[in-house]
């Protein structure tokens, strides 16, 4: 028993990293519906944006503030340069989507010219354990967990109570009718955006201190577990995304502990594969999980 | 010189071939498929299984199943009918029901499972360390080695030729104006009682079959076949290739394909080393190309040779426009 | 039916041929500077590689050993009195980009030797090379190059089956009798096989069998898994981006108290910064081909940091710097760049007896005074047998607590490796 709870509570840590990337990726979708294919790599920049920091300064906050800043800084430059003048044009939904792939794949090459494809260390705390209930963790793991925790509630808070929220929600559930009601649509997708990409940025110093060290194709790598938590709670609810992470996430390591730990990650593949099979919509059916009510 | 030249033509041509299977799914049924370079890595496979001999059986050797030692038309044959099999099932599941976005993601993770499956089970394909010394056809002929590449080349270019107008053919047929209507406006076929279903299936699975094709010309060109030898780059590059050479266009994708893998692949060969940044050219090159592709989407989405128009009953190409998007 | 075009449009078929004609326009113009005066025209060598993508690790310490080998040799005067230049080739480990890369390396770059290929792509590079007669130094440690029957093919670095024994020589001398397996999935795959084998038939039980995927965030169930089997030792062979997970989590779970033997890939100094030098000094040992210390490896370190200042020694790199260097005995002891008397030279300067030799420069001091020499390189001394490949020793390395460099612990004699590899070598012989 004490095996699976041990799973359970390591599937709980990726769950957290898988969350803070993919609700970000659904909370950004069900505002625009643009499917972003450089959504990996926002991570990746903000991985490489917390080492710099780090480096430069040797203090935590400050790194973590360059992961977000610089994913912010990405998720920007793609919407204003890139998507918004492509939607100006006309173009259609699937040539936006390779803009994204092409834009994902210059994130990504960029930083493998800077700073070459060696791994890099990123190690933060010398990890000794505890056990909390019938877990077991590392203060790491529980700060992963904590302020997962904290951002996934203030970005709760943000979407229920405030104006910005109420605004965001309207435009998800019917952008004309929004725009109609007097609601600045392109100021909510800009900071849709920026939103995104700050959590991304974010999401991605975590997992490289998860892991230890970084590549460029750190978060391209983890984009298949990302859609699959999108997939299995619905593309664009966020809420349902939650869920679909902690599946994941948990399911990834429970199955490490029982079948061969190879295919620890074919299990999110697989269980992405039966979802848009079985409910391409989202596992998650109730309509609580909207983002809109 | 010439044994260079000869190798980058040969595998620009092969290129070409899946860059028309692809074609046939994206640029004529509308389909964002990721599933098309790993039906070449089938068909690379299943040529080496079929045509090789059976496995040896030294405790640390290779290992993979079949081993028929069959010969060059047979084995090329078994792969084409073995992808179009796959893409029946693939596709005839994935079709009903999923679109665009959904397909894409759909394609993409069966790339990486078929991927994780080949390495997991090492009997199958002989896990990573892959296929090799596979014959090479008509070498009982004694030729040498670089008029043997000549022959080769010319295989490869009637392979490419009789696809090219296998497709043409098909691309003012009956079925190919249906298949173009369904992707342009779906409701309004369906309206006249086309089945979108089973045109976009049977679109699938024609391209599976050449990409089988390319499959076993590659395998049978490079003597050997494994993971490293397919990745979603490769995928992504012939999505390229097609985007710059005219999405739907037979010949603009031939030409979209020379530009992206023989220019610019082999040109970047000749970029020189920059001490200290080790991954420069690589990594230059994807740029190029990515900054290459949004150029082309935003202006001039139909790429240099435009899908051909059918208007008022008679055959012709699209006005010539430098700049601008479709009419 | 109107009968279409059926045939490429004029435009699309001249845009080919233009292309052609002018690459060989500009080929023609190229080689017409091929009359300068032999004498000092370079020899130039190939070195192939993954330069870039996820294996470039390997590549990039092929070519630093050849690098460094070749200011040694250039400084020393070159070779048969010529400069050598280096071209440096990259596969991507991949066979698609291996033919055109290699053929322009041949066809247009004119080299006429390589050090590599790897093993991946040698099943595609191997038949250009032999059509070109182009000798080359293998370095990958596949099981099926044990019985090489290629002339040109040579492979300097030991073979997977030599490594694996040794790793469980090691373990059976220090009297561990249960074991767990952590190999990454992938070609670590039939290194762990071999080293199973090896152990079992030595006596010894695997209690554990766990792959470990690449590039995943966390290893805790993989570890829980062989903590739980209390396991003696735990063999392994996983890459950069596997290690810092694998430690962190071993780590948490049981404070690294169970040993870990690794291979030449855990020796790597990048791979000890990334697991720390203090956890790599607590819990792991390295076995690898004996290397290290003596004459040959402080040459190497002297050039290595004349051409890399400021960088740790790579001595992953070691194999590739010997390769060039006998490489460069040959031809100078050949006395010309014929291929197939370097072929018959390279036994000549590589196997005993004959004086040793730790560098360049005293190598080539001997030949020009005709004696017989014996190549003892920064990998070990050399030594081909029938099929090219080479024998060699093994030793245990264990990283400083401070400093992460590699030192030898304990070294593993030839009737250890030949007890080892029939099954009769018995427990705890060491302490």
């Amino acid at each position: 028993m004490t095996v699976l709870l041990h799973s359970v509570g390591f599937g709980l840590v990726t769950a957290a990293i898988v969350a803070l990337a993919s609700v970000a990726f659904s909370l950004q979708f069900s505002v625009t519906t643009t499917p972003n294919f450089a959504h990996g790599d926002f991570l990746t920049v903000g991985a490489y944006a917390a080492l710099v920091g780090q480096h430069l300064t040797n203090s935590l906050p400050v790194a973590v503030l360059s992961a977000v800043v610089a994913g912010s800084a990405c998720a920007l430059i793609l919407n204003l340069g890139f998507i918004q003048p492509f939607l100006r044009a006309g173009a259609k939904r699937l040539s936006i989507f390779l803009v994204t792939v092409s834009f994902g794949l210059i994130l990504q090459n960029g930083i493998l010219l800077l700073a070459g494809g060696e791994p890099l260390s990123y190690n933060l705390t010398t990890p000794s354990f505890q056990n909390v209930g019938p877990f077991q963790w590392t203060y790491l793991d529980e700060g992963i967990l904590a302020t997962a925790l904290v951002v996934l509630v203030l970005l709760h808070v943000t979407l229920r109570y405030t104006r910005f929220g109420k605004a965001m929600r309207a435009v998800s559930d019917n952008p004309s009718l929004a725009r109609a009601s007097g609601i600045n649509t392109p100021r909510i997708v800009t900071v849709t955006w920026a939103l995104d990409g700050a959590i991304a940025g974010y999401a991605g110093c975590v997992l490289a201190a998860s892991l230890g060290s970084m590549t460029p194709t750190m978060g391209y790598g983890f984009l298949v577990v990302i859609f699959a938590a999108a997939v299995i709670g619905g593309l664009g609810k966020p809420y349902g995304t939650l869920i679909g992470a902690l599946m994941i996430g948990v399911a990834m390591e429970v199955s490490a502990a029982y079948i061969d730990s190879e295919f620890k990650t074919s299990i999110a593949f697989a269980l992405l594969i039966i979802a848009l099979l079985v409910r391409p919509r989202g596992v998650i059916s109730a309509e609580i999980f909207n983002l809109a009510e | 010189m010439l044994d260079y030249l000869l190798s980058v033509a040969t595998l620009v041509t092969i290129y070409s071939i899946v860059s028309l299977a692809l074609n046939v799914r994206w640029g004529w049924a509308g389909l964002f498929d990721f599933f098309v370079y790993a039906l070449v890595a089938i068909g690379a496979y299943v040529y080496g299984v079929v045509t090789l001999p059976p496995a040896p059986s030294n405790q640390y050797g290779d290992q993979y199943i079949l081993g028929l030692h069959l010969p060059f038309v047979a084995g090329v044959a078994i792969a084409m009918v073995v992808t179009s099999v796959i893409s029946l099932i693939v596709g005839a599941v994935a079709l009903r029901q999923l679109r665009q976005l959904y397909f894409g993601i759909m394609t993409f993770s069966s790339v990486l499972i078929i991927a994780v499956i080949i390495m997991a089970a090492p009997w199958l394909f002989n896990g990573i360390i892959g296929l090799y010394g596979v014959e090479a056809p008509l070498s009982q002929l004694g030729l040498d080695p670089t008029t043997y590449a000549l022959l080769f080349l010319g295989i490869c270019l009637l392979a490419l030729t009789l696809v090219y107008l296998l497709l043409e053919r098909l691309f003012w047929s009956p079925f190919g104006l249906c298949l173009r209507s369904i992707r342009d406006d779906e409701v309004a076929a369906a309206g006249f009682g086309r089945n979108p279903y089973s045109e976009r299936l049977k679109a699938y699975v024609i391209g599976g079959a050449i990409a089988g094709l390319a499959g076993a010309l590659l395998i049978t060109y490079l003597t050997t076949w494994g993971p490293g030898a397919w990745s979603p780059i490769e995928t992504i590059l012939i999505f390229t290739a097609i985007i710059l050479g005219g999405t739907g266009n037979n010949r603009g994708v031939i030409i979209g394909t020379v530009v992206v893998f023989g220019l610019i692949g082999e040109g970047s060969r000749y970029l020189p080393i920059l001490p200290g940044f080790p991954d420069a050219y690589a990594a230059l090159r994807i740029i190029a190309i990515a900054i290459l592709t949004i150029v082309v989407l935003r202006w001039r989405p139909q790429g240099l040779l435009p899908e051909p128009h059918m208007r008022d009953g008679v055959r012709r190409a699209r006005r010539f426009r430098w700049f601008g998007k479709e009419a | 039916m109107r009968v279409g075009r059926h045939h490429m449009g004029p435009s699309a078929v001249s845009a080919r041929f233009s292309i052609v004609a002018l690459s060989l326009v500009l080929s023609v113009t190229a080689c017409g500077s091929a009359t300068a005066t032999q004498a000092k025209q370079p020899i130039k060598i190939g070195a192939e590689g993954p330069m870039t993508g996820t294996f470039a690790s390997t590549g990039q310490a092929l070519w630093e050993g050849a690098q460094v080998a070749a200011k040694e040799i250039n400084d020393a005067g070159g070779i048969l009195g010529r400069p050598l230049h280096l071209d440096q080739i990259d596969d991507v480990n991949d066979p698609a980009d291996a033919v055109p890369a290699l053929r322009k390396a041949i066809n247009v770059d004119g080299i006429q030797f390589l050090d590599g290929p790897s093993s991946t792509v040698r099943p595609a590079t191997q038949p250009i090379l032999d059509q070109n007669k182009i000798p080359f130094m293998f370095q990958g440690g596949t099981a099926s190059f044990d019985h090489n029957s290629d002339p040109y093919a040579w492979r300097p670095s030991p073979s997977d089956i030599q490594l694996g024994v040794a790793m469980a020589a090691y373990a059976i001398k220090k009297g561990y009798k249960t074991a767990a397996m952590m190999f990454n999935t992938g070609p670590s795959q039939s290194l762990e096989q071999v080293v199973s084998d090896a152990y079992k038939r030595n006596g010894g039980t695997v209690v554990a069998n766990t792959v470990l995927a690449l590039a995943v965030s966390s290893y805790g169930s993989e570890v829980q898994t062989v903590v739980k089997s209390h396991p003696d030792v735990i063999f392994a062979q996983y890459d950069d981006t596997t290690a810092p997970a694998l430690f962190h989590a071993l780590e948490q779970q049981n404070n690294l108290a169970i040993p870990i033997i690794g291979s030449d890939e855990s020796a790597g100094a990048a791979q000890i910064k990334l697991i720390t030098p203090a956890a790599a000094h607590k819990a792991l040992v390295s076995v690898e081909a004996s290397t290290n210390t003596g004459p040959a490896v402080d040459t190497y370190k002297h050039y290595y940091n004349l051409v890399y200042p400021g960088q740790v020694v790579n001595t992953a790199a070691n194999f590739s710097y010997d390769a060039i260097i006998e490489l460069a005995l040959a031809i100078d002891a050949a006395g010309s760049t014929d291929p197939a008397k370097v072929i018959a030279a390279i036994p000549q300067v590589c196997n005993p007896p004959g004086t040793d030799v730790t560098n360049y420069a005293d190598g080539l001091a001997a030949l020009n005074a005709h004696k017989k020499i014996h190549f003892v390189g920064a990998g070990g001394p050399s030594g081909y047998d029938q099929y090219h490949n080479s024998t060699g020793t093994f030793s245990v390395y264990q990283a400083d607590a401070t400093t992460g460099v590699e030192a030898p612990i304990a070294a593993l004699s030839v009737s250890d490796m030949a007890a080892a590899a029939q099954g009769s070598l018995a427990f705890g012989t060491t302490g």
